[in-house]
């Protein structure tokens, strides 16, 4: 081989990875696209647009929301995205900059955010009152002076999420909404850690409640499909740690 | 002079259509005309069981979270005969999902299980009652396909017995150590759901197929159970769906009674010689799902808790028909899904 040749051999495998350094980083692009989209429409209670655009249409998917435990399979994934619009409900969602990585094939991203949100249910102000049994009720955690109830909660998160590379676009596989609190805007996450425990149940419960028809193999009810993976939330005893324990970027050192 | 004479009821529910928790209700032993007294929130209490003394009440709290934790759990309270229920503390169960709860009779132990994860947990109890954290913690082999437990509870103090999922099996371990003693495999996989224990028998239902298998209590003698008897809830005749939820055994071992959801109904059966049932009778309830039920300790009345027409029903039991009597009374409460009954209460 002579100099030309070493040359151009040289500055070949530096295209090579050039070429994919840029497709590394259109894959983060994308990915911040797709999760920005996810951002969207999830603010504009726009659920099914999220299921039908930004998940895989693999039954591998998988969605874990707190101490819910995996919802597994697309169908009891849309139980958590479809729901009827209620007058004067509002759930919000931001993220920060992602700690995300790609798998050296190409076909798997790994990423890491932390989110704020804010739940929001006018309740006994709003132009749909939930009835004396409603299960909208126990999650009004805030009250006016004269005994009505409402919710407005704030919350800080942090969204794990997986995908796979599926006909030429990235989509979620695996989602993981962990939690660092939640508690009403006026009232602070100490001193309601331990007020939350009596509704939190039905709080999670509540958030894969669909206005739709089950499969057969349901039987009628939307369980989830194993124990939880991880969580960790506030409490006045907890000691911070590392959840998830796979950080993006850690599957390649296995 | 009695001016009153009731049955203390206590009703755990699921968290929905509005529920309070655990309702506290007065059942008058005469007219049997139900009255709710008290509620204490609680968290889909899936199971509810009272000390033999009927001072403490102990229920799971068959949910995904359990105090911040990914975890079900176990609530103890003291009762009172104003049918308040004081909370005395709660552990977490080593597993969601806490289906079922039991008690020793020394009070001295409390046992749960949990359906997901398929672990169970001893815990011994303070001399007040109150749960200290788990002593024991079992989990199921690591190579179950499906990891699930359903009933658990104490066999001659020594023992403690639980139903499998995982196994398909009824599994009986040292209560002290948690060795594994001995096991019953159901052929043709069943789903396995409860027992009870009576005597020197223990009777252990399936869901589905609805069958009860006896087995003769010969842990002491060699560390194995003896099946003496499969036998039909329905009957051999009957072709409809079926889904079990609870049996029940007298305090006397004459009576066992068994809840079948499809046909809201109760098979009441005699206990004969050697533990054998013989059926007797299938009585219709009035109301939908029996989730689960209850027979007071004098063995007078049943409290059966209708899950889907949220409502509870009480009938008299007539021991010597080995049949359930009366079109019996009603009382609204969401979503009931166990029961526990207390001793007659009277007051002078």
């Amino acid at each position: 081989m002579n100099n030309s040749e070493i040359n151009l051999k040289k500055i070949e495998e530096r295209l090579s990875e050039l070429e994919q350094k840029v497709r590394m980083q259109d894959a983060r692009t994308a990915i911040s696209d797709l999760m920005g989209r996810y951002v969207f429409y999830y603010s504009a209670g726009a659920g099914e647009r999220i299921v039908d655009e930004l998940w895989t249409k693999s039954e591998d998917a998988s969605l874990e929301y707190g101490a819910s435990a995996r919802y597994e399979n697309l169908w009891k994934i849309k139980t958590f995205y479809f729901k009827d619009p209620v007058p004067g409900k509002l759930n919000t969602l931001a993220l920060s900059s992602p700690m995300l990585s790609v798998s050296d094939d190409e076909t798997r991203a790994h990423g890491l955010w932390t989110a704020f949100g804010t739940e929001t249910d006018a309740g006994d102000l709003g132009g749909s009152m939930p009835g004396e049994f409603d299960g909208r009720r126990v999650l009004l955690s805030s009250h006016t002076e004269d005994g009505r109830s409402y919710r407005a909660e704030i919350l800080l998160q942090k969204y794990d999420v997986m995908f796979i590379h599926e006909e030429g676009a990235w989509k979620i596989l695996h989602l993981h909404v962990g939690e660092f609190f939640r508690c009403p805007y006026d009232r602070d996450w100490v001193l309601y850690a331990k007020e939350r425990f009596e509704t939190d149940g039905m709080w999670l419960e509540s958030l894969f409640e669909a206005p739709m028809e089950f499969p057969p193999v349901a039987h009628g009810e939307n369980l989830p499909s194993g124990s939880s993976t991880w969580h960790w939330q506030y409490t006045m005893d907890a000691i911070p740690e590392l959840f998830p324990k796979l950080l993006p970027g850690d599957e390649k050192k296995i | 002079m009695i001016f009153k004479s009731f049955y203390q009821v206590y009703i755990g529910t699921n968290s929905v259509r509005g529920s309070k928790g655990i309702y506290t209700v007065h059942v008058d032993a005469d007219t049997l005309e139900p009255e709710i007294v008290s509620t204490a929130q609680n968290f889909n209490t899936g199971s509810l069981t009272l000390s033999t003394d009927d001072g403490r009440l102990y229920a799971a709290v068959e949910g995904m979270t359990f105090d911040g934790y990914a975890d079900g759990g176990v609530r103890s309270y003291r009762t009172h005969e104003n049918g308040i229920l004081e909370v005395l503390n709660g552990q977490r169960a080593n597993g969601q999902r806490t289906c079922c709860v039991a008690v020793d009779d020394t009070l001295k132990y409390a046992y749960a299980c949990n359906f997901y994860r398929g672990s169970f947990s001893v815990y011994d109890l303070e001399a007040d009652g109150r749960l200290k954290p788990a002593r024991l913690v079992i989990e199921p082999p690591a190579d179950a396909r499906w990891k699930a437990l359903h009933c658990i509870g104490q066999i001659d103090g020594e023992y403690i017995g639980v139903i499998s999922l995982a196994e398909c099996a009824f599994i009986v371990y040292r209560a002290d150590t948690g060795e594994r003693v001995t096991s019953y495999e159901f052929p043709d996989q069943p789903f396995p759901r409860c027992f009870e224990v009576s005597g020197k028998y223990i009777y252990v239902m399936m869901q589905s197929p609805d069958d009860i298998y006896v087995f003769e209590n010969c842990l002491r003698e060699n560390r194995q159970i003896r099946l003496v008897q499969k036998i039909s809830v329905m009957g051999e005749d009957y072709q409809g769906m079926c889904a079990t939820s609870m049996l029940r055994v007298t305090d006397d071992g004459h009576l066992l009674l068994a809840a079948h959801r499809p046909t809201n109904s109760l098979t009441v059966f005699r206990i004969g010689d050697g533990g054998l049932l013989e059926q007797s009778c299938v009585a219709k309830l009035p109301g939908e799902t029996p989730r689960d039920f209850n027979i007071s300790r004098d063995g007078k009345i049943m409290v059966a808790a209708m899950q889907k027409s949220n409502e509870i029903c009480i009938l008299r039991v007539d021991e010597e028909k080995a049949a359930l009597i009366g079109s019996g009374t009603k009382i609204h409460i969401p979503s009931p899904a166990s029961v526990a009954i207390s001793r007659r209460i009277s007051i002078e």
